[in-house]
């Protein structure tokens, strides 16, 4: 149905002090991390209060226009892509803590606070907010629970879920739900887990409490350099089968080291083909102990250089690597497409040996980066928009990665979510009897379907039509289709 | 009608009688928390006999097993390769299942330190309500891909369908673990567990009773024994929290109508009214009340009332919700059960 524009835009000023129409501002929103796909929002509203967001949900159920909501616009599936025929509700202005509760560690904030922004606020009580993306710079806490986002402190700490204690919802007809509580449960379906990740398509997040946890005492990090992926890889298994729970452990391939080396100057050995980087925590009287386990274990598994920071300002150079790795990466190409499957921990070395045959086939390099203690991989292929051909075939390789992590028993997304981007590979993960179920949650919460149309869970017929081209076209461009 | 089961078949087969015949499907586990549903005639689904761990790789911290495995085999082996499941899951008779735990969700006293069971829950598989086979989730540690249907399922006491499998992500058991008894007011026990949870302390379990404060530690036994000797107090076994997660205190075995508050741990508390308090007062127990205490109470929490073999007085086991949170409910559920075949008011009336 194509907007009347004007018309709604006239009914939202009313709404909202904050309402963009015009095509040059418009174009600041017209993708997210994943800028491959753009799409032009019909109409940007800015919320300033609660009340202000259930009004304009209100108006877009009566009317039928699709809403969308975007955070900080970091997320790499296309989550919040604008609808050419929608509004995009951005929550910027929803950038308040509003409380810091010491007894229960807790903190209430609005949706729109930056991740490191709330650890940074209770950091002189010495308290943190756990989950850390990469992107916690400018990532938002309400897009982290849409994609139950992740970080390289999960391994221990857990995921976006495990750290929220309550959730205020704003639903597509405009009604607050309010879900978890002060309590450690709630009585009733569990609505809080089944709102982690679910993409902006089941209701507005405007408002988190977080769970808050003390600092560590006493932190080290490791970083260990392999002359072989395999080694690498095994040694990350070795670990966790040695009984320690680390508080990260990341691992990084050839190409993502020296591009990160060459970024930040981290220290990290260049002739390594791989690196791991093993955080450990607790209390000042086992660390040491906890270290040189570690450092055994890695040896035994051939590592051939190991370091060890204590010291904040070392460990923060050796983290700084890993979390500038995508933009380090990102200088060595006009453009990358950065993948995000999990597989179980023991596939990691045949998954990467795979992939790197396939960087041959496809001839395009590919940098990898990534969650190894969950398994949870983040190629990044580096390619040129600007060139048809490369594009196509780095979507191609995507998709093959995603499909292989199935193959393997893991899954096509970690925590960078579904989106438009993999659209597809959902067809392939559930049967169609499991994607109509996701259909029929959606429509519990959203009869309507405004919220974020398109996004997330494939139509059926979308996946015959995705079926019948695997079949029938094998290596034919479907990257230009309407993923939807 | 009763019917033990042991393969799909067998299931999908009782699930087509029950919709033929009009009747409901009553989903059992090891029988040891029956919780009544709607009078609805009904065909009673024994999950136990379809039982057996499928996959189990230490390494990976996965386990995956059929929902009527019993939890006592399911420790054994896990805790054979120095695992353990998450939470201290309750373990209420020889006979409870996995299934059981995890359509009721239940924790135990690791619950406030550790996380819930629902937060050890990486996929299920569940049986549908035209009796074919639906997998959510997964065997990995992060997986976003679709809605989390299968932590969704964790505590929805069977109104969501047959659980047939489920995978569980496990942890390493701590090194070393100790407790301590520490007599003292209900209002220094509170203010000793803030401190230890404001700071990495190890604190893995604390409970108040009888003028008692009682706290466990796990970590490494450097760390759990520096804890121990900071805290003074009585050295106890570690025997108590299972007596205590199991329910098999002797002020509770004896008790008829069991209730328990879930609040806020902040909120005031009184050791008269509540003999038993664990989870660092979030969890409050209250012993054969004689009038409902949800009529009297204003306060955060909300009440389940957990076991009744004699009562003064008719309750739901549930705690109210607001009309929204009931119309929600209602809506999923007709998602995956839209002729109200599975458990049917078995955790509200009517749903
Ligand atoms: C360099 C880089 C590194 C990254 N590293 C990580 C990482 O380590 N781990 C990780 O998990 N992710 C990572 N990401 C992905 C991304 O940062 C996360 O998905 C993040 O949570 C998105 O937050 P956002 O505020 O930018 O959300 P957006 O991108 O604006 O939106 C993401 C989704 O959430 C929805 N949404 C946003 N706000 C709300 C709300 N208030 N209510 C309801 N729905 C909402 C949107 O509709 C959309 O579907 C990385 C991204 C980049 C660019």
């Amino acid at each position: 149905m194509a907007l009347d524009k004007p018309s709604l835009a006239a009914k939202l000023k009313v709404l909202c002090a904050e309402v963009i129409s015009d095509e040059a501002r418009l174009s600041v929103y017209e993708s997210d991390g994943l800028t491959a796909k753009r799409q032009l929002p019909g109409i940007v509203v800015l919320p300033e209060t609660i009340d202000e967001v259930r009004s304009i949900a209100r108006l877009c159920h009566e009317q039928e226009v699709p809403l969308v909501v975007r955070g900080a616009g970091t997320g790499l599936s296309g989550g919040a892509m604008p609808h050419s025929e929608g509004v995009l509700m951005v929550m910027a202005k929803f950038n308040r803590i509003l409380e810091v509760d010491q007894s229960s560690l807790t903190a209430v904030v609005q949706p729109g606070v930056t991740n490191l922004n709330i650890s940074e606020a209770v950091s002189d009580l010495g308290l943190y907010y756990a989950p850390d993306p990469s992107s916690q710079i400018a990532c938002t806490i309400g897009g982290n629970v849409a994609e139950n986002s992740g970080g390289v402190h999960c391994l221990k700490y857990g995921l976006t879920v495990h750290n929220i204690q309550s959730l205020k919802i704003v639903l597509a007809d405009g009604e607050i739900l309010r879900v978890g509580g002060q309590s450690f449960d709630s009585p009733g379906l569990d609505f809080l887990s089944l709102l982690h990740g679910s993409e902006g398509m089941l209701g507005v997040v405007v408002e988190v409490t977080v769970k808050l946890l003390p600092k560590p005492p006493a932190v080290a990090v490791l970083m260990a350099a392999f002359s072989s992926i395999e080694d690498a890889a095994n040694a990350v298994s070795a670990v966790i089968a040695a009984g320690i729970l680390p508080a990260g452990l990341e691992m990084m391939d050839k190409l993502a080291i020296e591009a990160a080396e060459a970024f930040v100057g981290a220290g990290y050995p260049t002739g390594a083909k791989a690196l791991l980087l093993c955080e450990l925590d607790g209390c000042d009287e086992e660390l040491s102990t906890l270290v040189d386990e570690v450092r055994g274990v890695l040896k035994k598994h051939g590592a051939f250089e190991i370091s060890v920071a204590t010291e904040e300002s070392e460990r923060l150079r050796l983290w700084q690597g890993r979390k500038a790795a995508f933009p380090a990466v990102g200088r060595l190409a006009p453009d990358y497409y950065c993948m995000d499957g999990t597989i179980p921990r023991r596939e990691l070395a045949s998954m990467l040996n795979r992939i790197s045959e396939m960087s041959a086939e496809y001839n395009l390099q590919v940098a990898n980066v990534f969650h190894a203690g969950d398994g949870n991989l983040h190629p990044l292929i580096l390619y040129d928009a600007n060139d048809d051909d490369q594009v196509r075939r780095a979507e191609k390789f995507g998709s093959d990665i995603l499909l292989l992590c199935i193959e393997k028993g893991g899954t096509i997304t970690g925590e960078h979510g579904v989106g438009v981007e993999k659209i597809n590979e959902m067809c392939v993960q559930f049967s169609d009897k499991e994607l109509a179920l996701f259909h029929r949650i959606k429509k519990a919460f959203d009869e309507k379907g405004i919220l974020n149309p398109g996004k997330g869970i494939p139509t059926l017929s979308r996946c015959a039509e995705f079926g019948a081209m695997h079949v029938h076209v094998g290596d034919e461009k479907f990257g230009d289709l309407e993923r939807y | 009608m009763t019917n033990l089961v042991t393969s799909v078949d067998q299931f999908a087969e009782l699930v087509r009688t029950a919709i033929a015949s009009n009747q409901a499907l009553t989903i059992c586990g090891g029988g040891t928390r029956p919780f009544p549903g709607d009078s609805k005639a009904s065909i009673e689904l024994h999950m136990s006999g379809y039982a057996g761990v499928v996959d189990y790789r230490p390494e990976e911290l996965v386990v995956r097993a059929r929902s009527g495995t019993r939890l006592t085999d399911l420790k054994t082996l896990l805790g054979a390769e120095g695992q353990m499941l998450v939470s201290d899951p309750p373990v209420h008779g020889k006979t409870s299942t996995i299934g059981g735990l995890i359509a009721t969700g239940v924790s135990g006293s690791r619950r406030p330190y550790a996380g819930a069971i629902r937060d050890a829950v990486l996929g299920v598989s569940l049986l549908l309500q035209d009796a074919t086979q639906a997998e959510f989730g997964g065997q990995v540690m992060k997986n976003v891909a679709g809605y989390d249907v299968s932590r969704l399922v964790c505590g929805s006491f069977g109104m969501l369908g047959p659980i047939l499998d489920v995978s569980l992500k496990v942890a390493p058991k701590p090194e070393m673990e100790a407790s301590v008894s520490l007599e003292c007011s209900p209002m220094r026990a509170k203010e000793i567990i803030e401190k230890l949870t404001r700071r990495v302390s190890g604190i893995s379990a604390s409970c108040y009773l009888e003028g008692q404060l009682r706290l466990r530690f796990s970590g490494s036994e450097t760390a759990v024994t520096k804890e121990i000797s900071g805290q003074g107090g009585e050295s106890i076994g570690n025997g108590f929290w299972a007596e205590l997660d199991n329910q098999t205190l002797a002020s509770l075995v004896a008790t008829k109508d069991l209730w328990r508050l879930s609040t806020d741990p902040s909120e005031p508390f009184s050791e008269e009214r509540f003999p038993i308090a664990d989870w660092g007062f979030g969890q409050r127990w209250l012993l054969d009340p004689e009038v409902n205490p949800r009529d009297s109470y204003g306060g955060v929490g909300h009440w389940t009332r957990v076991r009744r073999s004699e009562a003064a007085f008719s309750a739901e086991t549930f705690h109210p919700l607001s009309p929204l949170q009931m119309r929600l409910m209602r809506r999923v559920k007709s998602a995956f059960d839209s002729e109200g075949l599975f458990n049917p008011g078995c955790m509200y009336p009517g749903l």
